[in-house]
C-alpha cells in the first residue's frame, strides 16, 4: 500500500572514523547530559537539528546499535572487571532516540528499527505508517556508528565507519514529483542505502513529493 | 594519604565532567543533585570505583550518604576507610 | 476511510513455565518457573528464567510452526513477519568473544538483531519481515504496529514475534544497575528486592478476519516519558499517557477495564510507578496483577508474551493472582491474592523500557 509523502527535511552526515562537527556544545548545553551522549546519540541530535525538528513522532534506525557500549560490557566481563551502569543503561537500541527526548522533551511516540541491511528500508515503511497513523510530520534518523578498537577484524567493506542520514515527511494528497532510484552507496553500510536513496534524490528538489510503501 | 586534588581529577575521569578542572570544584560542593549534580547511575559508578581502586565496600545506606555529602567528606571517607 | 477491525487469531509461547498451556497453569496455582542461577555470576545468586540451554534458535521455528498450525493459513507466504527483541543474537557473539578474545569470527548477521527475522524466513519464507528493538517494549510497540497495518489494510496477515535469549550483557548489566533479585521476582510487595531476567519466544497471529477463537486487538497507545534514560518518571506521567492513549485508540472509557496485566518487574521503581498510574487513571479499581513472578521478565519478548496472556485471561474469564505478595507497597490498586473468576470484557496490557518508552495494549472479547 503506498502513500504520498512531502519530504520536508533533508540531511546526512558520515567520516571515515569521526564525524568531527556535530555542534554538541550548542545542541546540548547542558554538560551533565552532553557527558553520557554515545556517537549514535550525537549524530542523531545533529541530523534532527538539520532537519529542524524537535517535537513530533520519531522512527530511528540502526543495524548495528551502540558497538561501543556492548563491546565495553562484554571486554568488562571477558576480563572479570565490574561493567559500567551507563556502558548498560547506553547499550540499548534505543539509546539515541531516548536522549533526544531527553534534550528536548519529546513525549511523542518513539520507535526504533533493527533490521540489518533492510533497516533505513524499513525506517521508511515504518515512519510512513506513523504519519498516516498520527496524519502529522514524523522524523526519521538512521545511524551507524562502527568506528570502535578492532572493527576491522569484521569489517570488510564499510568505509565511512560514522554515518548518519535524516529527513521528515508529511503526508499529502499531492502526487509525487521524483521517483527514488534504487543505488548502491558504496562505502557506506548498506543498513543506510533505502534512506540515501531518498535524500539524494529530494536534495536539490523544492517541494519534493515521494510515494512510500507502508 | 590521599590528596583531595588528586580525588577531584578521579572523580572528573570517572564522569566525564568536560571541560571541568579539579579548581572549579569547590571541597564543599554536594556530589548529587545539586552541587556537582551527579545522579543515581553515576551513584553507582562512583561505588564501584570506590571499591576498585580503594577497597572501600559501605555496609550500609546511612554510611554512603554520608560519604557522597561533599568531595571532602569522601576524601575523608578513603582516608579513614579505604587502602590508600 | 473506515479502519479494519484487528483480531488476534492464534498464538504460542515459550517462557521458563512452559508453552502457552502449561504458562496458565503456573500462572493461575502461583508456580513460579525461576529458578537461582550463580552460572552467569558466579559469586551473586540471581533468579533467572530459561528454557533447556541451547534451544533458543531451533524455539523460534517450533514456536511459530505451532502458530501456523493453529492458524487458517497453509504457510506465512501472505504474512508480514514483525520481530520485537532488545538483544537479537549477542549470546552468540559474547560466546566466540569469551573463547577467543577476539571478534573475528563474529558473524555481523548473526549479532544483529536481525538473526531473528532472518532465522524465521529460512523456514518460513515470509512475505516481508522487520524488526523492532526498544528494549522492554519491543514486542509491544511490534503488536501496535500490526494493529496500524491491518487496520488500513496494508496486509491481510502479521505474524509478531516477540524473543530475547538470555546473554551476560544483560544479567550482568541489570545487575551492575543493581535491580536483580537472587530471588524470584515479588511484584508490587512492600520491601521487593528487584526482577529476574528471562527469555522468551511468543508469537500472536494478527488478521482483519473474524475467527472462531478470536480476541479483538482494540487500541493502543506508545509515549516517551523523556525523565531520565532508565529510570521512570516518578510522577508516571508518561505511563499514565500511553495507557489513554490506548484507550482512546480503543475507544473505550477506563471504567471499561476489567484487568491490568501489569508490566510489573519487581524493581523499585518500575512497580511504584506502574501502580501509581493504575491508581491515577483506573480509579474503579479494576483487578491488576503482573505474571513475571511466574515467567521472569522476558526483556523485548514481554509485550508479546503478556499480549499472549491477556488473550488467555480474556478466552478463560480468570484473572491471574499476583503471586508472591505479601503486603502491598500501595493498598490503592486492586492485586487478586488468588485467581477469580470474573466477567471481563477488557484487559490492558503495559510495558515499559528503558529510555522512558512506554507502550499499553488494550485487548477485547469479540462482541
Amino acid at each position: 500500500m503506498k502513500m504520498n509523502f512531502k519530504v520536508t527535511a533533508v540531511a546526512k552526515v558520515y567520516a571515515e572514523s569521526k564525524c568531527e562537527n556535530l555542534d554538541e556544545k550548542r545542541l546540548v548545553p547542558k554538560m551533565m547530559l552532553r557527558r553520557r551522549l554515545t556517537r549514535s546519540a550525537k549524530m542523531m541530535i545533529y541530523l534532527s537539528d538539520q532537519c529542524h525538528f524537535s517535537d513530533g513522532p520519531v522512527v530511528y534506525g540502526s543495524a548495528y546499535g551502540e558497538m561501543q557500549a556492548t563491546a565495553d560490557i562484554v571486554g568488562a566481563i571477558a576480563s572479570t572487571q565490574p561493567i559500567s551502569p551507563t556502558a548498560f543503561q547506553n547499550s540499548v537500541y534505543n539509546t539515541a532516540p531516548s536522549y533526544f527526548s531527553l534534550l528536548y522533551g519529546n513525549k511523542n511516540e518513539i520507535l526504533t528499527i533493527s533490521s540489518g541491511s533492510d533497516t533505513s528500508a524499513n525506517v521508511l515503511q515504518s515512519a510512513a505508517l506513523q504519519a498516516v497513523t498520527m496524519n502529522t510530520e514524523v522524523l526519521l534518523v538512521c545511524t551507524e556508528a562502527l568506528n570502535i578498537p578492532n572493527i576491522n577484524e569484521v569489517n570488510s567493506c564499510t568505509d565511512y565507519l560514522e554515518a548518519g542520514v535524516a529527513l521528515s515527511i508529511t503526508p499529502t494528497d499531492v502526487l509525487p514529483n521524483i521517483t527514488v532510484i534504487k543505488n548502491e552507496h558504496k562505502g557506506f553500510s548498506p543498513s543506510l542505502w533505502a534512506m540515501l536513496d531518498v535524500v539524494n534524490a529530494c536534495e536539490t528538489k523544492a517541494d519534493p513529493v515521494i510515494a512510500l510503501e507502508l | 594519604m590521599l590528596e583531595i586534588e588528586t580525588l577531584k581529577s578521579q572523580l572528573i575521569e570517572l564522569f566525564q565532567l568536560e571541560g571541568v578542572k579539579a579548581a572549579d570544584l569547590s571541597d564543599d560542593a554536594a556530589l548529587f543533585h545539586e552541587g556537582v549534580g551527579l545522579d543515581s547511575v553515576d551513584a553507582i559508578e562512583l561505588t564501584i570505583f570506590l571499591d576498585n581502586e580503594y577497597e572501600i565496600v559501605f555496609e550500609n545506606m546511612a554510611d554512603s550518604e554520608s560519604a557522597f555529602a561533599s568531595i571532602k567528606k569522601l576524601s575523608d571517607y578513603i582516608n579513614e576507610h579505604g587502602v590508600v | 476511510m473506515g479502519k479494519n477491525c484487528v483480531y488476534v487469531n492464534a498464538y504460542e509461547s515459550l517462557s521458563c513455565a512452559g508453552n502457552t498451556s502449561e504458562l496458565m497453569d503456573a500462572v493461575y496455582a502461583q508456580r513460579s518457573g525461576i529458578r537461582i542461577d550463580t552460572s552467569y555470576m558466579p559469586e551473586t545468586p540471581v533468579g533467572l528464567g530459561s528454557f533447556a540451554p541451547n534451544e533458543f534458535f531451533a524455539s523460534l521455528n517450533t514456536v511459530t510452526q505451532s502458530v501456523l498450525e493453529q492458524s487458517n493459513l497453509e504457510n506465512f507466504h501472505n504474512t508480514l513477519l514483525i520481530v520485537g527483541s532488545s538483544v537479537g543474537g549477542i549470546a552468540q557473539s559474547e560466546q566466540i568473544f569469551f573463547e577467543e578474545g577476539a571478534y573475528k569470527n563474529i558473524d555481523p548477521a548473526k549479532h544483529a538483531i536481525s538473526v531473528i527475522s532472518d532465522t524465521l524466513n529460512s523456514t518460513f519464507g515470509f512475505k516481508d519481515s522487520r524488526s523492532i528493538s526498544t528494549a522492554c517494549t519491543s514486542s509491544a510497540n511490534a503488536m501496535m504496529m500490526a494493529q496500524r497495518l491491518l487496520e488500513l489494510g496494508a496486509y491481510e496477515n502479521v505474524l509478531v514475534l516477540g524473543a530475547d535469549a538470555l546473554c551476560y550483557t544483560t544479567v550482568c548489566g541489570f545487575h551492575a544497575l543493581g535491580v536483580l533479585s537472587s530471588e524470584p521476582c515479588t511484584p508490587f510487595q512492600q520491601d521487593r528486592r528487584g526482577m529476574n531476567v528471562a527469555e522468551g519466544i511468543a508469537a500472536l497471529l494478527l488478521q482483519s478476519s473474524l475467527e472462531r477463537e478470536s480476541i479483538e486487538l482494540c487500541g493502543s497507545g506508545g509515549s516517551s516519558d523523556a525523565f531520565h534514560i532508565t529510570n521512570p518518571d516518578p510522577e508516571a506521567r508518561g505511563a499514565i499517557a500511553c495507557m489513554q492513549n490506548a484507550l482512546d485508540d480503543a475507544r473505550i472509557d477506563a471504567d471499561k477495564i476489567g484487568y491490568v496485566n501489569a508490566h510489573g518487574t519487581g524493581t523499585q521503581a518500575n512497580d511504584a510507578v506502574e501502580s501509581l498510574a493504575a491508581q491515577t487513571l483506573l480509579t474503579h479499581k479494576p483487578y491488576m496483577s503482573s505474571t513475571e513472578a511466574i515467567t521472569g521478565h522476558t526483556l523485548g519478548a514481554a509485550g508479546a508474551l503478556e499480549a499472549v496472556i491477556s488473550c488467555e485471561v480474556l478466552k478463560r474469564q480468570k484473572i491471574p493472582p499476583q503471586s508472591a505478595l505479601e503486603i502491598a507497597e500501595n493498598s490503592e490498586v486492586n492485586l487478586p491474592r488468588e485467581a477469580v473468576e470474573a466477567e471481563i470484557e477488557y484487559v490492558i496490557s503495559n510495558s515499559f523500557a528503558f529510555g522512558g518508552n512506554n507502550t499499553a495494549l488494550v485487548f477485547g472479547v469479540v462482541k
